[in-house]
Order: C-alpha cells, then structure tokens, then sequence
C-alpha cells in the first residue's frame, strides 16, 4: 500500500498476484513439483565436484560403504520396528542428493518407495526451507504419508531427515515403510469400506516430528491421538529417527574419512549413471508399440468389470507409458490410482523383472513418459479415496513387464532372466480389535508377500516367493503372529492343487491360508484383492494365466469346540473344507475376495488363496516329465494332467506313457485346428462394438480411447465425471422390498 | 536375417514375413498385426481353470465367469502351437498386442548378428561405473 501512495500503483494483475503471493489460504499439494520425475539439473556444487572427471574408484569405494549402510538400516529397522509389515521388510532406506534425487536404495524391500520418497524431500524444500515457520536443519526428521504429495498410499508412511556437513547440506536419507493402521474407517489404515479421502485416516503432508534429533512430544501425540494403535506409532516414530540417525552417521563418517565433497559426487554420478545407462537400454529396444489390458473384477464392495488399458511404445529413444482408455475414477470406492502411483507401477516392472541389474533408482525412469486422463482411474484427482490403489498400479507393474518382454525377448542380451507375469493381487487378511494383551490394533497378515512367481523362458516359477512390489522379504513365522495376536492360521501356506498359470513351463502355484478368531471377543478381519471372476495375472507367449480365487467362510460355528470334540473331521484343505462340510450347522459361503470388515465371532473361520504366476509357452510343449513330477507333488490335478496337457498316463503304475501322449499331443493339435477359425472369420463373428449387456462395465471399450463406458452410460474421455456406486446395502434393500411387494400384490 | 520376437514368432527381416519358430510356417507380412494369420479359438475359461468348489452350491468357485471372460487362443494355422493366450472380455475385439517398426528393426539387426534362439538371461552384465552410457556387455 506504501507504494500505491508514492504513485507507483500496480496493475490489477500485479496487485492480485502479490496479494496471493503473501496470503497462502492452503498450500496443498504441488502438482507441478509431482509430474515432473527427471533428475534435476546439477547443483553448483555438484557442477564443481563433478566437473573436472571423477575419482571412479574412490567413488566406487563410497558407493559400497553406502549400500552396506542402506543395508543396516534396512536391517536395524525390521528387527526393531512394531509393524508387521516392516517386520515382514515391506519398506526400504534410501538416499538422496542434497536437492532431493533418489541415488541408491538398500537391497531388499520395497521399490515403490524408491518412486515417491523424494517428491515430499523436493516439497520440503521447495516450500518450507525458507519459510520462518518451518526451515530445514541438522537433526529434523519429517514424516508424510498423503499419495498426493508424493506417497505411495495412505497405509505407508515416509519420514527423511537432511544430512549436514560443516554447515551445508550434503544429503538426505529416508525411510519408507508400511506402518498401517491410521485411524482410518477400517482398522489397518486400508480397506474395502473406504468411500472418501476423508475415511483413510490420518493424512499428513511433510510435517516435522523431531528438531535436534528429539521427537516433538505434541506432535507424537497428536499423531498417536490419530491412531488405534498408539503403541505402534509411538515406538515407530522411535525407530525412524534411530534409523535415520544411524545412515546419517555413516554419511557423516564417509565424509569424515573421504571429503564431503566425494559423498556429493558419489550420490549425484550414482543416478547420472542410472540415467544414462536406463535410456542406453530404451534405444536398444525395437521401436514399436505393445498393446495390454487387464480388468480388475470389483470395485472392491461390488462385482464391476474395470479396464485398465496400456500402450507402451518405444520411440525416438523415450518409453511412452500411455494409459489413457481406463476406467473413470470411483468417487466413493478405495480402487482409484493418482498417477504418481502408475509411476511407482512402471518402476517396480522395469526394476524387478527387466532391469534386475540397475541399481534401485528413480533415474531409471529418466527416458520414461507416463500419460493417463485425469479423472480416470490412473490417475485420480483428490477428490476420490485411494488407499487401495494397489488395485491399478500392480497391474501397471505386470503390464510394464510383459510390454518390455514382448519388445525385448529376441534382443541378443538379457539384464536379467525373462519371466510370465508375476501374481499381482493383495491377497491377505487385514485384523482390528482388541488382543488377548488387551491391546487394540488393526494391521495385517504378512501373506500378502506369498505371491508366486510367473515361469521362466527357461524354467517353472517359484510357489508362493515374494509379492511383485518387493524382493527377499519374508511371509512371517505363524507361531510368532500367534503369540501376539489372537487368531489362529487353521491352515497355513498350503499349496492348493490347480492354482498355477499353466505352460510349457507353469507359473508357481499359491498357498492357502486361513484364520480363526481363538481368543478375542472383540474381533474381525477384512481382505482387500481382486480377482474373484476375472483372471488378473495373464500368462506369457501362449501360457496360461491365475485362475480366479474367492474368500470362503465357515461361519455360525465355533470349529474349535467341534475339534475338541472330534478332530478326525477337520480336513486340511479349503477345498475339501467346503465342498464336504464337516462341521455340521454352519453357515458355508464364498465372498468375492475383496471383504468390507466384518465382526468374526470366536471360532469362525475365512480361508483364502493366492492365485497364481503367469504360465510360459504352450501346454503341449511342456516335457511330459515335469507334468509328472506337478502330478506327483500335488500341484496339479490328474484331470489337468489329461485334459489340459493331454498326458497319458499308465493305468497300472501312474507313468507317463510316452507314445500315448505323443499321440494324444497330435490329436489335440489337429482339434484346435478343427475347432478354430480363419482370424477374419472368427472376427467378425466375435466383435462386439459394445460392452456385454447385463455386464458393468467401466473405461474404453477397443481402440477408441476417447469413448468411456460407465455402466449404463457413456462419457467422452475429455468431459470425463467420477463414477458414483449405489451403497450395496441399499441395493441388496431395494431388491428385498421389490421382491417383498411382488409378494403381498399376490 | 531371421529376427526372433516370441517363443513362437519371428521375423524374416528380407522378405518381411512373420513366421512361426515351431513349424517355420510364414504366417503373413510383419508390417501387419500377426493375429490376423492364426486361427482363433475362444474358450470357456472354465476348461481351463475349473471350478475347485461345488459350483452348485457357491457363486465363486475358483473358476473365471464365462460371462465376463473368455481366453482366445492363437493357433499357427499349419503346426496348431499355441501362439499367445488372451483373457477378454467376450465381444471385445482382440487386441493388436505387438506392433513393431520393421525399418527400425532392420537398422538395428544390420550391426547384429543372427540368433538362432533367445538370448535368455545369465549372468548380469559387469557394471563399469566410471563409463557414462557404456555399460558392459550382458550376456556373452
């Protein structure tokens, strides 16, 4: 105003945009900072360490001493943290640049969060470094775990600290983890129920939990406050910092024993390696363009056929990651995706199943385009919840990785083994109540990390390994989770027969699992996967894909008392479980596997299984010996055995017969040539111009990305409005009186 | 220069044919979507992944819906191999799933040599740190 009154009076525009300027009604996420994944340019001091050539070795050297103090980070925080799922590995440590690039990540755990950690370190910067209220300094600890500001989804929660060297700031370091319940709708911080961002519990932007190396003490409780586990998040705010605090003293000391400088050097060349050895690979590819979808079956509280849609090209030395044509956004259901987690898609298929060989990095998406319409379920605005948008992204990860396979599998060299798709579905169930300790809490069973793998080029995949998100992380010990919990795994990592991709080498088979409230009175479970009617992990070059799995549930009964009772009627299988139910008076149902959480009464029993790796290759070129040895081990059917890869066995001693099967291999390959047809012909007869009727359908239907189904309606993808579902129970009330009325009019 | 792209498939770079690697059938010209050479069966998903759980007595079984997804096969119209399976829903057009640029692949292959089977994986490739865009080499 002073100067209005010296007659220097600003234009309109000048004058409004000063005005906004210096009266910030809500920072909020910075989209700009999020849609930018680059490496940034170097910082002068980098330009000045690096710009004279490098000491390769010394940063060699720095570079060991910097994975061996990830690695102990990684270790000291699983057997220190209270989540399960950091016991389990499901997390990772990380450092970065001064400027906030990812350089190098511990081995095992979680690549998603080599993706996001450091778009809130940018944020930090970019908005609180110079704002008095906040700053950055030595012994800060931040924590987030909002996806819009750079998070994976609301369950994991990230915290980094700076690191500082006679004043300057040479590094930071990170910590990203799944650390579950939030105090959202559903115990364990992610569920079924979720149908708006303001269900998912707590939603932190970067905040600061510790100055000077000491947790704020309001803010722990606050944070506490926010939680039905105030344990959890107490003693893990505990470990975090000691983490953190302990990568920062090994940075320190390779300062101390090399220079500052030569950290500075070591992180940035780091990723500018990754980066141009990523966009090396990228020209190495063929050009061309590969084509996938997948459909998600359930919006996770109804059956709902979801296309997610992928066209990922190779041109001009860019990967163009295009996945406009997918569904539109739910307004009120948990499955939709921001784009920042297609992100995090993409880099876990690079890393984990093409580029094994790269060091962890997000320099690796440097040569890497991602595009999806806003609003649609690849890339949701705020306005939608999220927490369960594993849904969409781990198939951005299967879709990414069979694109680069089906690009690159005839390239003369290979970084790493090529592999079907691997299992990409949550399958686990996630625990609320009050323990036999008397302790509330709400978290999850670490099944979720039995996915199998997909087969081989060369090989069969492994049975129930590791989840596609994460590498050498752990399922758990039963007995442990027992000890602290008051459930009961009646059945536990039990490979179910016929549950692989099957191939001329088959994908590896999934475990059944299942639990039993023992002790509790106040107790339920809830389970968060797809897959219940439409496969989701397809095979390879002519392999088969999962198989669908639901939940089933013995319920109305305690199968405890009725094993005091008699044990000789259990049955060790979920299949024949349901199918002979011996526990005479209960109530026997399947579920879709996506299950809202509901109260389990002591006794009661939920009994799930992983699916299944993607299969490699046609059935009938699979060796008659490993279909022998499956038949043998129990993972395949005799059925299957016959029927699917067309062996004859000897009725007397259960051998393969070998001249049998030769024939019975011939006569199948003349009956699919009798059974097909010409591909005009089948085309004409099979082409639809529009979804199935009776059908929900949801996203492009084709090529045509600009037309978007929405069950009973159509929008164009440029005016594309969140789809709003009907409360299930409202439905399921209105179908009850619809059929009520028709009985009283007779 | 015989280029292999699939289990199944290559491609006879100077005559710009696909062919199938298990028979040697030239399937059709490369510049065009290989599908449109096959023959093409739609299955119920349910020969395949068959119910585990009395389908009389339970809504979901274990086996897929046929009535939202069909998986179509691709046969080499002269061998019958199995070329690509694809879980659809029924009536969905197949998709173009690999679209590749033929003179692009021709300027590549020109400075490689002719594999008579995949590469596969091995060992990973010795990581040279110190050389900015020359990684070492892969697989020997």
């Amino acid at each position: 105003m002073n100067e209005m009154h010296r007659g220097e009076l600003p234009g309109d525009d000048e004058l409004k945009a000063r005005f906004l300027s210096a009266n910030t009604l809500f920072l909020g996420p910075d989209t700009e900072l999020l849609a930018d994944h680059r490496i940034q340019a170097r910082s002068t001091r980098e330009e000045r360490v690096l710009r004279d050539g490098a000491d390769d070795h010394l940063f060699e050297e720095i570079r060991a001493s910097l994975q061996s103090a990830l690695d102990e980070g990684f270790e000291v925080t699983t057997n220190a943290i209270v989540s399960p799922a950091g016991k389990f590995g499901d997390m990772t440590v990380t450092v970065f640049t001064a400027n906030g690039d990812l350089s190098s990540a511990s081995l095992r755990g979680v690549i998603g969060f080599c993706a996001a950690s450091g778009f809130p370190i940018r944020y930090v910067i970019k908005h609180f470094e110079h704002e008095p209220t906040v700053g950055v300094r030595a012994g800060d600890m931040f924590i987030m775990n909002d996806p819009f500001y750079g998070g994976v989804h609301s369950p994991d929660q990230i915290s980094f600290m700076p690191v500082y060297h006679d004043g300057e700031r040479v590094a930071w370091v990170a910590i990203g983890l799944h650390e579950g319940e939030n105090g959202a709708r559903e115990p364990g911080g992610m569920g079924p129920a979720m149908e708006s961002p303001w269900d998912e519990g707590i939603k932190m932007p970067p905040i600061r939990v510790a100055e000077n190396y000491r947790l704020k003490f309001d803010l722990v409780n606050y944070l506490q406050n926010s939680s039905r586990d105030p344990r959890l998040v107490g003693a893990d705010l505990k470990v975090r910092l000691a983490t953190l605090r302990r990568v920062e003293a090994r940075l320190l000391a390779l300062c101390d024993t090399y220079g500052a400088n030569a950290l500075v050097g070591t992180l940035r060349q780091s990723l500018e390696y990754v980066a141009a050895e990523a966009t090396r690979r990228v020209r190495e590819l063929p050009e061309g363009t590969v084509r996938g979808q997948i459909f998600l079956d359930t919006t996770m509280r109804e059956d709902a056929l979801i296309r997610f849609y992928a066209r990922i090209s190779v041109r001009d030395g860019r990967l163009v990651c295009d996945f406009r044509g997918s569904s539109p956004q739910f307004m009120n259901r948990p499955i939709n995706a921001p784009i920042t987690s297609i992100r995090i898609g993409v880099l876990m298929g690079l890393v984990s199943f093409i580029w094994p060989d790269l060091p962890r990095s997000l320099a690796i998406l440097d040569p890497v385009d991602i595009l999806a319409t806003p609003g649609s379920v690849a890339d949701a605005t705020r306005e939608v919840p999220t927490c369960l948008n594993m849904q969409v992204f781990f198939k951005a990860i299967t879709l990414t990785q069979m694109a680069l396979l089906k690009l690159g599998f005839g390239l003369p060299r290979h970084y790493g083994n090529p592999i079907a798709p691997w299992f990409n579905q949550p399958v686990t169930f996630i625990y609320g109540g009050v323990t036999q300790h008397v302790e509330q809490v709400g978290n999850l069973c670490a099944d979720l990390n039995g996915m199998p793998g997909g087969a081989k080029w060369d090989a069969d995949g492994e049975h129930s390994m590791s989840p596609n998100f994460a590498a050498y992380v752990d399922t758990g010990e039963t007995e442990l989770v027992e000890e602290d919990l008051p459930f009961v795994q009646v059945i536990s990592k039990r490979l179910l027969t016929d549950n692989c991709g099957f191939g001329k080498f088959r994908g590896g088979a999934g475990y059944e699992f299942s639990v039993a409230n023992r002790y509790s009175d106040v107790w339920g479970f809830l389970a968060l996967a797809g897959g219940s009617k439409f496969s989701t992990t397809p095979g390879m070059f002519g392999g088969y894909g999962s198989p669908t799995y639901p939940i089933s549930m013995i319920k109305e009964v305690d199968v405890f008392a009725e094993l005091a009772r008699d044990a000789g009627i259990f049955r060790g299988s979920l299949v024949d479980l349901m199918n002979e139910r011996p526990f005479a008076g209960a109530s026997y149902r399947t579920h879709r596997a996506a299950l809202p959480f509901e109260m389990a009464r002591k006794g009661e029993l939920y009994l799930q299984s992983q699916g299944a790796g993607g299969g490699w290759g046609d059935v009938l070129d699979r060796d008659p010996a490993l279909v022998a040895k499956d038949l043998e081990e129990g993972i395949i059917s005799t059925a299957t055995a016959q029927d699917i890869y067309r062996i004859v066995l000897d009725p007397r001693t259960g051998a393969v017969d070998p001249q049998s099967t030769e024939a019975a291999r011939t006569a199948e390959r003349a009956a699919r040539l009798a059974r097909s047809l010409p591909y005009a012909e089948f085309a004409a007869a099979w082409n639809r111009d529009t979804p199935p009727a009776g059908v929900p359908y949801y996203g492009a239907w084709g090529e045509d990305v600009d037309t978007l189904y929405a069950g009973d309606t159509t929008m164009r993808a440029d005016a594309i409005q969140p789809i709003f579902m009907p409360d299930p129970r409202e439905v399921r009330i209105a179908a009850l009186e619809a059929r009520l009325r028709t009985y009283e009019s007779c | 220069m015989k280029v292999i792209v699939t289990e199944y498939l290559r491609i006879d770079l100077d005559t710009e044919q696909w062919e199938c690697r298990r028979c040697g059938h030239v399937l059709g010209p490369a510049r065009q979507n290989y599908k449109v050479h096959t023959r093409v069966y739609a299955r119920d998903p349910r020969e395949i992944h068959k119910p585990l759980l009395d389908a009389t007595r339970y809504e979901y079984t274990y086996a897929p819906d046929p009535a939202w997804c069909a998986i179509l096969e691709f046969y080499c119209p002269a061998c019958a191999a199995l070329i690509e399976t694809e879980y659809t829903v029924p009536g969905h057009p197949p998709i173009n799933d690999l679209e590749l640029d033929i003179d692009c692949l021709k300027r590549q292959w020109a400075e490689r040599e002719e594999l008579s089977a995949p590469a596969g994986g091995g060992l990973p490739p010795q990581v040279d740190h110190a050389c900015h865009g020359h990684a070492g080499s892969g697989r020997p």
